[in-house]
């Protein structure tokens, strides 16, 4: 009993040890210098920024945009509170999300109403083309046919593959492992959040943020 | 030492005032409560384990609080089980935040199991007082 005392202090011993390691997470890697030219609100200087890793085939994700991100983007970016900025995260294990990166970023060309849109009908039916891949049909709800070939073209350009590669490279640069992943940068400070967050949870936090300029 | 660890995680997650929210998010990360259950869990649950911290530390009613500690760090560990099984990657939330759950974590606080689960046992085993 005293062998299984002592090992028991050893192993507490251990854990504070391990502590400082643990609470050296909070800080977290800031933003890069052009993500205000990405994010979407009405003011690119807004207060509040969120930053958003995803991937179009992530569950959560989905629920993240549908249930959480849209209302932010309609309560607070739309009102200069906040902006947002999606960022692609394709996971290697989901067959099709990088297809569906490179429709979500094609769009963005089009502008943020028709990027928001693309990203609506994506995530909406996810269920549908997650198991077939069939893409364009879903796409095609958000776009006109003028609109989709053009996409199309875009999507040919190699430029949008590097796109999508430097957002992966960034991603994993800042720790990111899984998706969803968020950070929020207000008031010179940086943190990062993963999983998805309800809305009401996140507003909470967006409050006191905004409360605190 | 187990009274102290928890009343560090306590402290953490409400001191400074902004981690009140963060540790809200944590909590809400793991889609088990409604909203109104998530601000009420992580409104209490800090200051719980800072007063059951208090309590080990001074060694007051050992054996039950033991076992209420040992109860509830197997509650978090099978929680964090089932999250990081089904492929979630969320904060533990446990010291600070940034600190995703992992093998790591899982087995740091299993160790944190097994010495409530001493703490809890030792008491049971001590030979009766001389008559």
């Amino acid at each position: 009993m005293k062998a299984l005392g002592r090992i028991t202090a050893l192993l507490g011993l251990a854990l504070l040890a391990a502590l400082p390691l643990a609470a050296q997470g909070t800080a977290a890697p800031g933003p890069g210098p052009e993500v205000r030219q990405r994010c979407w609100g009405v003011d690119p200087k807004a207060p509040v920024l969120i930053e958003v890793y995803s991937d179009f085939m992530c569950p959560h994700c989905r629920t993240l945009y549908l249930e959480t991100m849209r209302q932010v983007l309609a309560d607070y970016a739309a009102h200069g509170k906040v902006c947002v900025a999606y960022y692609e995260f394709p996971l290697p294990n989901n067959k099709h999300s990088r297809p569906a990166a490179r429709y979500a970023v094609a769009a963005s060309r089009l502008g943020p109403q028709k990027w928001v849109q693309v990203m609506d009908v994506l995530y909406y039916f996810q269920d549908d083309w997650a198991q077939n891949g069939e893409l364009e049909p879903v796409v095609a709800r958000a776009l006109s046919e003028k609109e989709l070939a053009q996409v199309k073209t875009w999507m040919k350009d190699p430029k949008l593959e590097a796109w999508i590669d430097r957002d992966v490279a960034e991603g994993k640069r800042r720790g990111v492992g899984s998706t969803p992943t968020l950070f929020i940068t207000a008031n010179g400070k940086t943190e990062k959040v993963a999983g998805a967050v309800q809305y009401g949870i996140l507003r909470r936090y967006l409050e006191n943020l905004l409360a605190q300029r | 030492m187990l009274g102290g660890l928890f009343l560090y995680a306590g402290f953490t997650k409400v001191f400074p005032p902004e981690h009140r929210f963060l540790f809200e998010m944590t909590v809400s990360a793991y889609r088990l409560l409604p909203e109104w259950g998530v601000i009420v869990v992580a409104r209490a649950l800090p200051w719980l384990e800072m007063g059951l911290g208090l309590v080990l530390m001074f060694g007051w009613l050992q054996r039950y609080v033991a076992a209420f500690v040992a109860l509830l760090l197997g509650f978090f560990i099978v929680v964090m089980s089932i999250t990081y099984a089904r492929g979630v990657e969320v904060n533990c939330g446990c010291f600070g935040f940034g600190e995703a759950v992992s093998p790591l974590t899982l087995a740091r606080d299993s160790g944190l199991l097994l010495m409530a689960v001493y703490l809890a046992v030792i008491p049971w085993r001590r030979p009766p007082p001389a008559s």
